[in-house]
């Protein structure tokens, strides 16, 4: 798989060479016309009437010969062509920008010249024309001019979304609904417009798209991928539904004649798409790729959970145990606790009782040796006894 | 909760608990709580100051004062100083003395004294046992579960000493004596360790050879020397409480002549003369020997002759395990060594509450009563059926153990159905047909005495209560009677510390004593119960009535059959009744007497 460099690499196109390349057998028949210069355009005017007309036609001859001096001349040499590509030589388009100036005759022959071209053939060739002249704003300007007056003077841009379109007003419409607004151009019945022919129409519209396209790739700055976009929306696309069969496909395919903007859109679209595809593939790498650190940090989180439920486990096992501990530790600390209170109990008690006896054996030996015969034994057995039993006692203290 | 052991004895009572792994007896000042209560002047002492009432030796009510009321239970209420004391009332002035005296002390206060395990003495039947319960639930304890003194002596010594389990294996098997010797009684047990348990080969005890009794005798013996030193006839007095005091005196000097040879017996003033004259004199030990030695002759005859009755010699005994107040006496552990040997003779140094200690081991290691022998139904034609086999669990607090069996009558001819309830002499769950059976009760049922043999359905539940009074109570379904009757004195065994408690499956255990089937003199009662329909369990007299062709040659009967049908028939040739001495007719038959052992009629 290749990939194209990026957009801002590709070549400049000519708005020419994109509003040329109509894809519709009607804009192939015109273009079939201009490339058999001389022959009468099928879809040239031919309302253009009486002796004006034929003084014209003198003129045009003569001048045809020659190059245009004047820019009325300019105008009737490219009404003379009838759509077809306009060419100015550098000693012309010097002559005719000393004088960019009409005349009331001149303004209003362009004028007649203009409403005669009801197809709207012809504009886009000035503009065209106007974008060869480098070397004289005034020139340019001029041309450039006329052909805005002849847009919005024209019904086919009579919509104010689309003049304010032209215009690049704020509250023009955005240029693919102008464009469409335009494409789907239909003119009132009563008008003559409205007699038109449907292929008539369908010449207009189509003019009128190429017009506007190069008029908005002239004064916005549309680039080659925008336009082709534009047109594909607008002219392209709807007319490839007209195509029901086969048989109708394979003779619009065969019957391109003007294949430069063919070749020039489809390479556009050729190369986007390339780009669109390297794109697609960075966007899967990055994709994969970012599955991939995906699964691994999914992973990594598992692990990271097993590792953190195993130590919790753990814990959980620790404080248990640890509870367990503490509480065998306190049961312990109580049950010494309790027994040493009882050793002390027991050690009061046997302490008592000791001296409790020996206090009752002593009293009673008392009692006998103050009796008037003393009973001497008695009181030795008793406080040997005593003494026996105290000195245990304190053998036993001692011990304990 | 702990549970603690609690020794109610004839002389004196105490509470033991083991804490930790060691024992906590409860005394005040080194000495165990007198079993004494007294009333006098209405008001009710217990204890020390109750027994320092005392005047004679003895038990029971002595004016205001009653010695070991524990006696008493079971009779009727006492008149003491005009008023009707209830005995379980006076009871339980004394265990709740004993239980206050606990809960007052350091190591006791922490307890709930509110479970015991209580020791009682061997000879004390059910009704007392139940009646021991309620003084001791109204003195706020529940009695979790009894246990003989001493086994529970025994149990403790075993627990207490080192080495505890090789200790019991050393003695299975053997034979042990219990030999306690207090103030009130000297009770013996003889035992013997089987797989592990403890238990009563046989039982013996007095009330009249008590340390009291030694104290009395001793008494009277300085009075009357007394009186012949000062030349006092009978005639002089003695002061009021001057006797009470001397019997004090008489027992201390018992005590000191223990570790000296002479005593001087001191009592002033004594007489009621002109003069209130002292009494004073000199004992010896020999003095001693002489004045009470009889009474130890004696008290050791009663260990001779319960050896004797059960068919051992002293050297059969492995350890003499003595206890009480009075074993302390040089000439009683003299003696006992002389019969024993000194190696076998085993003087616990806290006779005072070996029996209370045992208790709370007893109670600490939740240590079961099991049933030291089966206890059996008499059948027809004397077999035996067990009711409840040796080895099982006796019930303790809120328990039952209750069986019950379906029965029959293979002889409801008289209208009775008869039951005795048997136990064999051997401990164990297996017996020997011809083991010696001990009665334990006889019941008469009344069945059905127009129906045939094993017609009437008749049942049987034997139920053991948390008194260990088994009590057996018989239905005839059909005739509705019933019977009831209970037993007393079953025999337990208490299972040491890691016994290995499999009494299921045994080897047949070593009878003690005599083993014949019984004793000349004996009257036995012929059964007519049978676990089965069996006609052969018919007398043959009754079942000829019923079925006489069960007697007709082609069915062979069993010749005891035919034997009891002819007992009652006269003879066929000279008419004369088959007992007649004058009938020699039956001579004829002899010779057409088969080698079968049946007879051709």
């Amino acid at each position: 798989m290749t990939t194209s460099g990026t957009p801002s690499n590709t070549p400049p196109i000519s708005a020419e060479a994109l509003t040329s390349a109509t894809p519709s057998n009607e804009v192939l028949e015109t273009e079939a016309e201009r490339v058999a210069p001389g022959s009468e355009p099928i879809r040239s005017e031919s309302s253009v009437e009486g002796t004006a007309e034929a003084l014209k036609r003198d003129r045009a001859g003569k001048r045809a010969k020659s190059e245009p001096e004047t820019l009325a001349q300019v105008f009737e040499y490219a009404y003379r062509r009838k759509g077809q590509p306009l060419t100015l030589k550098p000693k012309a388009e010097k002559q005719v920008a000393l004088n960019v100036q009409l005349d009331e005759l001149e303004l209003s022959h362009i004028l007649q010249l203009s409403k005669s071209d009801k197809l709207l053939a012809v504009p886009r060739q000035i503009l065209l024309l106007s974008q060869q002249v480098r070397a004289f704003p005034s020139l340019r300007a001029a041309l450039t001019s006329f052909v805005l007056n002849v847009m919005l003077t024209h019904p086919v841009f009579g919509d104010a979304g689309v003049q304010g379109a032209l215009r690049n007003l704020p509250e023009g419409l955005q240029p693919a609904d102008a464009l469409a607004r335009v494409a789907n151009f239909e003119p009132s019945p009563n008008t003559e417009m409205g007699l038109m022919k449907g292929s008539d129409l369908r010449d207009l519209q189509c003019n009128a798209v190429n017009l506007f396209v190069a008029w908005l790739a002239v004064n916005r700055g549309l680039s080659s991928e925008e336009l082709s976009a534009l047109l594909f929306q607008v002219i392209w696309q709807p007319a490839v539904s007209d195509l029901a069969d086969d048989n109708l496909r394979l003779a619009a395919l065969t019957d391109l004649t003007q294949v430069a903007g063919v070749g020039l859109a489809c390479h556009r679209f050729r190369q986007q798409a390339i780009e669109a595809r390297a794109q697609q593939d960075q966007t899967q790498r990055e994709a994969t790729n970012l599955r991939d650190r995906l699964a691994a940090a999914e992973a990594q989180l598992s692990n990271s959970e097993e590792q953190l439920a195993a130590v919790e486990l753990e814990l959980e096992a620790l404080q248990v145990s640890s509870a367990a501990e503490v509480e065998e530790l306190r049961r312990q600390h109580a049950v010494d606790r309790t027994h040493l209170q009882h050793q002390l109990e027991q050690l009061r008690g046997r302490l008592v009782k000791r001296l409790t006896d020996s206090i009752e054996m002593l009293n009673v030996g008392l009692s006998a040796l103050c009796k008037d015969t003393p009973r001497v034994p008695v009181m030795m057995e008793r406080a040997e006894h005593v003494i026996d039993a105290l000195r245990a006692e304190v053998q036993e203290l001692r011990e304990e | 909760m702990t549970v603690v052991g609690f020794d109610f004895g004839t002389t004196n009572s105490l509470a033991s608990v083991v804490v930790g792994n060691n024992v906590i007896t409860f005394l005040e000042d080194e000495q165990p709580i007198p079993s004494v209560v007294s009333f006098e002047g209405g008001k009710v002492e217990v204890g020390r100051k109750a027994r320092e009432k005392l005047t004679s030796a003895g038990l029971g009510v002595q004016g205001s004062t009653v010695r070991s009321p524990k006696t008493l239970l079971g009779r009727e209420e006492q008149v003491i100083e005009g008023v009707r004391r209830d005995p379980v009332k006076m009871v339980e002035y004394i265990l709740d003395h004993v239980r206050c005296f606990v809960l007052q002390t350091k190591a006791g206060r922490d307890l709930t004294m509110d479970r015991v395990v209580a020791t009682i003495p061997v000879n004390m039947d059910g009704s007392r046992r139940a009646l021991l319960r309620q003084a001791f639930r109204q003195a706020g304890m529940s009695v979790v579960q009894f246990v003989h003194e001493p086994l529970a002596a025994l149990y403790g010594f075993l627990r207490m000493s080192e080495g505890t389990s090789d200790l019991i294996r050393r003695y299975d098997g053997k034979l042990l004596l219990v030999f306690d010797w207090g103030g009130g009684t000297l009770d013996l047990t003889l035992c013997r360790v089987l797989n592990g348990l403890l238990v009563q080969i046989a039982n013996d005890g007095t009330e009249e050879v008590g340390g009291d009794v030694f104290d009395e005798e001793l008494r009277n013996e300085v009075e009357r020397r007394s009186r012949a030193e000062q030349g006092l006839g009978n005639e002089v007095e003695v002061l009021p409480e001057a006797r009470k005091r001397l019997l004090h005196e008489c027992e201390k000097a018992k005590i000191r002549l223990s570790d000296r040879s002479a005593w001087n017996v001191f009592v002033d003033p004594y007489y009621q003369d002109d003069n209130q004259s002292d009494l004073q004199i000199n004992l010896t030990r020999d003095d001693l020997q002489d004045i009470v030695g009889h009474l130890v002759k004696k008290g050791v005859t009663r260990i001779e002759r319960l050896l004797e009755e059960k068919g051992f010699s002293t050297a059969s005994v492995e350890l003499c395990l003595a206890t009480g107040g009075m074993v302390n006496m040089p000439m009683v552990k003299n003696r006992l060594d002389e019969l024993f040997g000194p190696g076998r003779v085993h003087v616990s140094k806290r006779s005072a509450s070996a029996i209370a200690d045992g208790a709370a081991w007893v109670a600490h290691d939740q240590a079961r009563l099991h049933l030291a022998k089966n206890v059996e139904l008499m059948l027809a034609r004397n077999s035996y059926m067990p009711l409840l086999q040796a080895g099982v669990e006796m019930p303790i607090e809120r328990e039952n153990r209750r069986e019950r069996f379906d029965l029959y009558c293979a002889d409801p001819s008289d209208g009775h159905g008869k039951f005795s309830l048997v136990s064999p002499q051997r401990p164990g769950p297996r017996v020997l047909a011809n083991d010696t059976r001990r009665p334990l009760c006889n019941m008469l049922l009344q069945v059905d005495g127009k129906a045939r043999p094993f017609r009437e359905r008749i049942s049987l539940e034997v139920n053991i209560d948390e008194n260990l009074v088994l009590t057996a109570t018989a239905w005839s379904l059909n005739q509705k009677g019933s019977a009831v009757a209970e037993v007393h004195d079953l025999e337990f065994a208490l299972a040491t510390p890691g016994a290995r408690n499999n009494w299921l499956n045994p080897s047949l255990l070593d009878a003690d004593g005599d083993v014949s089937p019984s004793e000349s003199g004996d009257l036995s009662m012929r059964s007519n119960i049978a676990a089965s329909e069996d006609e052969e369990l018919v007398p043959g007299e009754v079942l000829y009535r019923h079925n006489p062709f069960y007697f007709r040659v082609e069915n062979n009967p069993p010749k005891i059959q035919v034997e009891e049908h002819l007992y009652y028939q006269p003879c066929a040739i000279c008419r004369r009744a088959s007992n007649d001495p004058l009938c020699k007719c039956g001579s004829l038959f002899e010779n057409r007497e088969q080698t079968s052992g049946r007879l051709t009629i």
